[in-house]
């Protein structure tokens, strides 16, 4: 359907819209229209992807000056389906274009995901390579500008890869022709065309109108500055499914060492030392130059770095410190591997501590400039010393680099930040261990850190998600300040999802998570009939998650041993996630031809674990999910520990608050996974005591907690059962129910809610001036005539 | 015991072998013959158990050695079966009685089970089920096997079986003859339909793990009780299981002796499919054969089979979670504890057990190319990834995983097409006139008319929305429908009860009416498109469903010849009913709707008459 919104025409490709998707679209378009950034919370399975991609796909055609959208997802599964998204959408488009130059200009829209060479690789030998580390090096090894000089040169002297040579012959620019490709799309490509689908999105990106791509291509400064670095400032950047942001950014700004990394990156120094006397005898001019240039400075040194080149880059260093000279002591070459040496060995010394420390980024400077005199800026140069260093030797294999890459930048980072991280050396794995498993954790505490280059780069960000309630977190963690900040309730005709909290077992025993008693037997013996109930009522598929790894798998064989999962196993299957992933697809597909073949089954999984991100549970494949518990993280961590204190320290949000919120929203990101759409039904219980308590819901999201009802919020399983069964009668009937007009608008309604609000508007602008009067007319009229309608039709009837 | 069949003089019969036996505590006689086997009572000239042997499915024999000498015959119609003592004074006499009467049997049942196994229909081996093909029978014509006629009885036995009132009317209408069974199952395909998908239903393999458990017996023996069942599933469950037996039995050890060792060997712990209750390594004894075939403990992070240099799996990407942690470089603090999977290594071979388990029953139920079953998006994907790069990659793949359906309009339809009581008064001029003015009307002329006619009726509806029924109306309304149903209730109990016996009359005649009446309109209505043909088969009803236009006259015909005598078995009640003391005009008042119906009936059936001659 087409419609306006302020002027905007906007394509929907679809019928009819949901009031939601109107009211996000329109949202989104006063945030757009600010240049601000927005946090958005549109419920589960209402279609987000599309009205963000239908409203701002509509913005960029409209506009003479179309701004580029940089769409980031979270996996790899989602980035496909948001690329098919795309294209249905463009290809509604194109059938709606009204004259041949509307229907040009759709088609000549590109749209390209981007993912890592290990998911894109058609190398015959390289993709057969199990780690995209070691697919990353090797194909550096075919593609950098080096080998492809001496290869194109002298052809057979050195191994390319074909597809990447075959790449050079076309037109740069064109090296795929328009529309939206899927990741699939582009790899089939590669294989027709004999290029490489990694290189071709790469290159086409100045060029693209959206790009997909997951967080940490934007967020990980190392990734950022390859991949990048190129958008204009008014793109627009939208993170969907963003409740987990300020994870991925802490993620991309923290490292770890350990013993066995650090003895690598000594062999890995060594290497570098040989490889430095053997260039010194046959090309010792290279050196010269390098040290040249790095005279000049560090940008000029990399300036030059095509995409294949690159190998480490950093973006945490500041432009007017990128255009300094590198500090004269790490300019030689071999001073620099001294350096480093000395470096490694003082870390290796730390790790000989056998009692926990943790210090400040400071501290730990202080102390190692007392120890080794080393200072801190060189530090700061390292991993750009170390690029310029590699790149000067024509190194090849640059995976069994990684290690001294690793503590090359995490001694830029130590050096280059002095607040919102924190150093922690644990010498044990665990309380009970006693042999030494030293991990040095170099750990960041504040998430916006990593996103605020984002912020202060692009003028539009918008954060979305089906659970990021409550939405005042966002805007703290992440230090900015949103002009539009929404979440939308979902309006329903009939209630198609039933939330349920049950606190306690049908023998009145209290179930929780709570550490002391999860592995209490009544407690356990309890979470297993929900089960084994929810298993013979339910039919095709039910979901079911625990709070942690360990839990999952010790009540796993709890429930084994007691018999409980032979109950299950006679009204369904039973599959669990494992710690292998492709193990856990695997498991999946045949848990979805399970419950597609009437079977059913049960898929036992881990609340923030692989599955609960990103897979979908809807329609037959999700009919009921259970979370077992509350997802708290675990409180014991060190890292989590100077996390919360941090937070409490520099923003003020109280520790347990945030261990509510984020336990809340990882539990209703596992349940929202069972809705597509508003004929879509599915049982949603929430099994733990905690969850009765008013504060805790409070914390879900606005859509999901309007239909929790007083008498759903404390149930025993009996009685939840009961009204299970109760709704699932219900549900299954007039499926075909006319939701037109309260939940699903056509473009009628549309029309009307618009003239409703320029209405409302000009209501305003009028009562402004002058006071309302109250009228009443008409209403008296017709309730006589309605008797005198109803008494003839009483005596006809008589 | 009842006699199963009534057959003429066995006398006549030779007998393939006789023995005097005890049945039901009664001594007697036994006789075999070719096809029968025969019990008569001692003085009784009736035997008392007369049936055919082609229906014996299984005998059983008492032990040897026993007393006395048991003989158990059962049918696939008749599980309890017959139980006859051989009761000859000498014990070896009997015996050898037994012995005769099981060589004489043995072929006789096995041959029994091999028709039954080879083919569906009984007794007839070689006709092709209707299931083989996708052949419609022809309308019209007698069509099908003999075989595909019992099947067709069969269905509709267990249909009558399940519906007692249906059944009754069966009884009324059909055994009197006043139908015949075709016409009566018309219009009830659905049943058939229905009653032939539950009978297709095939009972999957229960689920349940194989994990025998150890009984204790007295003296604190342990026992494992192995049936054949067990047996099977443990071979099937364990293919290695089977292997070990296959290799070592007879050769090395005998079967009991291998299923002993077996249970206490490394072997059956590692199989088991509990972790804590495991025995203790001390208490497995260490065993030269079983050990041989013991594999490694699958408890690393990644399965055994990829860690051995297998390659990934392909997987639909939609599911695909190895691509997003290739995505980009894992980066970060290690996880807590609680969040490393994997970290209790007993329990991952539990885990991957449970996976492969449920795998292996999903294949055993779709099939091993269950995968290639055309309705499951995520399989079409990877069978074209598996069968090389073929084609180009479908984007609509994911399309069902994309689309929203509700927001979809679905309602636009095709319309019904008016079927217009007199047409023929209308055929002779109004299409023609339309016909005549169709190619006149331009284009924007039919806009501006479908306008016009959208401005006309645009109107129509929002006083509907606006109304707003007042209280004294719904009151008036309300009250006067309660004291008209109270009056209606008050009349109704004062009347005196009508006799049961005259009731049920009442209540045949109506039923009786009330079938001819769907019959009548069954023929005489255009026929339902016909119903999806479930599996790829035809349905037995779709058959009578596409009756030719004359057979379906002819029967309207008949139905109306029915329906018209209705009035006068009315009438007949109605006479009858002052005899019997009710009021007849409540009688007729009972079938005054009835009566409506069938007057409709008639007058549309002699309207079409009319326009037919």
């Amino acid at each position: 359907m087409k419609f306006n919104i302020d002027g905007l025409p906007i394509i929907f490709p679809y019928d009819r819209i949901y009031p939601e998707q109107y009211s996000y679209m329109c949202d989104l378009k006063k945030t757009l229209d600010a240049q601000g950034h927005g946090v958005l919370e549109m419920p589960s399975g209402t279609g987000k992807t599309v009205s963000l991609l239908s409203l701002i796909v509509s913005y960029q055609q409209h506009s003479p000056h179309p701004r580029k959208l940089i769409y980031c997802s979270r996996t790899v599964p989602e980035i496909e389906k948001a690329l098919s998204e795309l294209q249905r959408l463009m290809k509604y488009r194109v059938s709606q274009a009204e004259t041949p130059e509307e229907r040009m200009k759709e088609e000549s829209f590109i749209g390209l995901g981007l993912t890592s060479r290990k998911n894109l690789c058609l190398h015959p030998d390289v993709s057969k390579e199990k780690k995209g580390k070691v697919v990353d090096a090797r194909c550096r090894d075919l593609t950098n500008s080096a080998a492809c000089e001496k290869g194109r040169a002298n052809p057979g002297s050195v191994p390319l890869c074909d597809w990447h040579e075959r790449l050079g012959e076309k037109e740069p620019g064109n090296l795929i022709p328009p529309g939206i490709y899927t990741l699939a799309e582009v790899l089939q490509y590669g294989r027709d065309e004999g290029v490489c689908p990694y290189f071709t999105i790469r290159r086409m990106m100045p060029f693209v109108d959206v790009i997909i791509y997951s967080f940490h291509y934007l967020l990980d400064p190392k990734v950022a500055e390859q991949v990048s670095k190129e958008f204009s400032k008014d793109a627009i950047v939208v993170f969907d499914e963003a409740h987990n942001i300020d994870n991925v950014c802490i993620e991309s700004l923290s490292i770890d060492l350990t013993r066995p990394m650090l003895d690598s990156a000594t062999r890995s120094v060594v290497r570098l030392t040989e490889k430095i006397e053997e260039i010194k005898e046959t090309d010792a001019s290279k050196l010269q130059d390098e040290y040249a240039k790095l005279v000049e400075g560090l940008q000029e040194a990399n300036n030059e770095t095509s995409d294949e080149d690159a190998f480490v880059a950093n973006a945490v260093l500041p432009d007017d410190l990128l255009k300094e000279a590198i500090p004269g002591n790490i300019r030689k070459a071999e001073h620099f591997i001294a350096f480093l040496k000395r470096f490694v060995e003082y870390l290796k010394t730390r790790m000989r501590v056998l009692h926990v420390v943790a210090e400040t980024p400071l501290s730990f400077l202080q102390h190692l400039k007392d120890i080794t005199y080393i200072e801190r800026r060189p530090l700061r140069f390292c991993a750009e010393r170390l690029q310029s260093l590699v790149r000067t030797l024509e190194l090849n294999q640059l995976d069994e680099y990684f290690a001294l890459q690793k503590v090359a930048s995490f001694a830029t980072l130590v050096a280059t930040y002095e607040k919102g991280f924190l150093l922690i050396l644990e010498p044990f794995e665990t309380e009970t261990a006693t042999v030494p498993n030293p991990i040095f954790h170099f750990t960041c505490l504040d998430p916006s850190l990593a996103i605020k280059p984002i912020f202060e780069r692009f003028s539009s960000v918008v954060i979305t998600s089906g659970t990021i309630s409550p939405l005042d977190m966002y805007p703290k963690m992440l230090q900015f300040t949103p002009v539009i900040q929404e979440s939308y309730p979902m309006t329903l005709t009939r209630n198609c999802f039933l939330p349920l909290v049950i606190t306690r077992g049908s023998d009145q025993v209290a179930v929780s998570s709570r550490f002391e008693v999860r592995n209490d037997p009544a407690v356990v013996r309890n979470f297993g009939s929900i089960l084994i109930e929810y298993s013979k009522i339910v039919p095709d598929g039910i979901v079911a998650f625990f709070p942690s790894y360990l839990y999952m798998e010790s009540i796993v064989a709890a429930w084994n041993d007691m018999g409980i999962l032979n109950e299950v196993w006679k009204n369904k299957l039973i599959f669990v996630e494992t710690p292998d992933a492709n193990e856990t697809s695997i498991a999946l597909e045949n848990y979805r031809r399970a419950c597609n073949n009437g079977r059913g089954a049960v898929m036992l999984s881990v609340a923030r674990g692989k599955v609960s991100e990103g897979i979908d549970f809807d329609h037959n494949y999700g009919r009921a999910v259970i979370m077992f518990g509350v997802p708290y993280q675990y409180t014991q961590s060190r890292i989590l520990r100077a996390r919360l204190e941090y937070l409490r320290d520099a923003y003020r949000i109280r520790e347990s608050e945030f261990l509510a919120f984020d336990a809340m929203r990882n539990a209703a990101q596992c349940v929202g996974r069972v809705l597509r759409g508003k004929t879509d039904w599915g049982l949603m219980v929430f099994a733990d005591k905690r969850y009765a308590r008013a504060d805790k819901r409070a914390k879900l999201p606005r859509w999901m907690n309007q239909y929790i009802s007083e008498t759903a919020s404390n149930l025993s399983t009996d009685m939840a059962i009961v009204l299970s069964k109760l709704f699932m009668r219900q549900i299954s009937q007039n499926p075909n129910e006319n939701q037109t007009g309260i939940s699903l608008w056509t473009l009628e309604h549309i029309e009307q809610r618009q003239a409703a609000e320029r209405e409302m508007t000009a209501q305003m602008q009028v009562d402004e001036k002058r006071e309302m009067r109250p009228d009443r007319e008409g209403s008296a009229t017709s309730e006589d005539e309605f008797i005198e309608s109803w008494r003839s039709s009483e005596t006809m009837n008589c | 015991m009842a006699t199963k069949q009534q057959a003429s003089g066995p006398a006549q019969k030779k007998w393939l072998t006789r023995a005097p036996a005890v049945y039901n505590k009664l001594p007697g006689t036994l006789f075999l013959g070719p096809e029968r086997l025969v019990w008569k009572q001692e003085g009784v000239p009736q035997p008392a158990v007369n049936v055919k042997l082609d229906k014996a499915s299984a005998m059983f024999n008492s032990k040897e050695g026993a007393l006395p000498v048991r003989l158990k015959l059962t049918f696939t119609d008749n599980e309890k079966g017959f139980q006859f003592a051989f009761s000859s004074p000498e014990p070896s006499t009997a015996l050898e009685h037994r012995t005769s009467f099981v060589n004489h049997l043995t072929p006789l049942i096995n041959r029994n089970k091999a028709a039954l196994l080879g083919s569906p229909g009984p007794g007839t081996p070689g006709t092709p089920g209707s299931g083989d093909g996708p052949g419609t029978p022809v309308p019209g014509v007698p069509a099908g096997s003999t075989a595909q006629i019992g099947e067709e009885n069969q269905l509709r036995r267990s249909v009558l079986l399940k519906h007692p009132p249906l059944a009754a009317l069966h009884r009324q209408l059909v055994l009197s003859g006043q139908l015949t069974e075709t016409d009566f199952w018309q219009g009830r395909s659905s049943l058939l339909l229905a009653e032939r998908a539950s009978q297709e239903q095939k009972r999957g393999r229960a689920s349940t793990l194989v994990d025998p458990k150890p009984q204790t017996a007295e003296g604190g023996d342990i026992k494992i009780v192995v049936t054949p069942q067990l047996v099977h599933e443990i071979f099937e469950e364990f293919p290695v299981v089977g292997r070990a037996y296959a290799e070592n039995v007879p050769g090395e050890m005998s079967e009991s002796a291998f299923w002993q060792r077996y249970f206490q060997s490394a072997l059956f712990h590692q199989n088991r499919a509990s972790t804590r209750s495991s025995a203790p390594q001390t208490q497995i004894k260490p065993d030269p054969i079983f050990d041989r075939y013991l594999v490694p403990e699958d408890d690393q992070p990644s399965p055994i089979s990829r860690s051995a240099g297998g390659a990934l799996e392909e997987v639909d990407r939609l599911l695909d979670l190895a691509a997003t942690e290739e995505d980009h470089e894992q980066g970060g603090n290690q996880k807590d504890v609680t969040m490393r999977p994997g970290r209790e290594r007993g329990i991952l071979p539990l885990i991957r057990r449970f996976n492969n388990h449920s795998e292996r029953l999903v294949k055993a139920s779709l099939g091993e190319d269950g995968r290639d079953a055309a309705e499951e998006g995520g399989d079409r994907k990877r069978r074209r990834l598996e069968g090389g790069e073929v084609g180009r990659f479908n984007p609509n793949d994911y399309y069902d995983e994309i689309v929203i359906s509700d927001l979809i309009d679905q309602h636009a339809s095709s319309g019904v097409q008016l079927d217009m009581l007199n047409a023929s008064l209308f055929s002779t001029s109004a299409p023609s006139a339309t016909r005549a003015s169709l190619p006149q009307r331009t284009p924007a002329e039919s806009t501006a008319l479908l306008h016009t006619f959208q401005q006309e009726t645009k109107d129509y509806l929002p006083s509907l929305h606006s109304l707003k029924p007042n209280r004294r109306a719904g009151e008036h309304a309300l009250q006067s429908m309660t004291s008209t149903v109270r009056a209606a209730h008050v009349a109704h109990r004062s009347l005196p009860p009508i006799p049961p016996e005259f009731l049920r009359g009442m209540t045949t005649c109506q039923t009786a009416a009330n079938e001819f009446l769907r019959q009548f309109w069954g023929a005489v209505l255009p026929p339902p498109s016909l119903y999806p043909a479930y599996g790829g088969q035809d349905v037995g009803g779709g058959r009578v469903l596409g009756m030719s236009g004359r057979e379906r006259a002819q029967k309207a015909g008949k139905m109306a010849g029915f329906l018209a005598g209705t009035g006068e078995k009315v009438d007949a009640l109605v006479r009858q009913a002052e005899g019997e003391g009710v009021d007849p005009e409540r009688v007729r008042a009972a079938f005054a709707p009835l009566m409506f119906a069938v007057d409709k009936a008639l007058k549309v059936y002699s309207q079409r008459r009319k326009k037919a001659t």
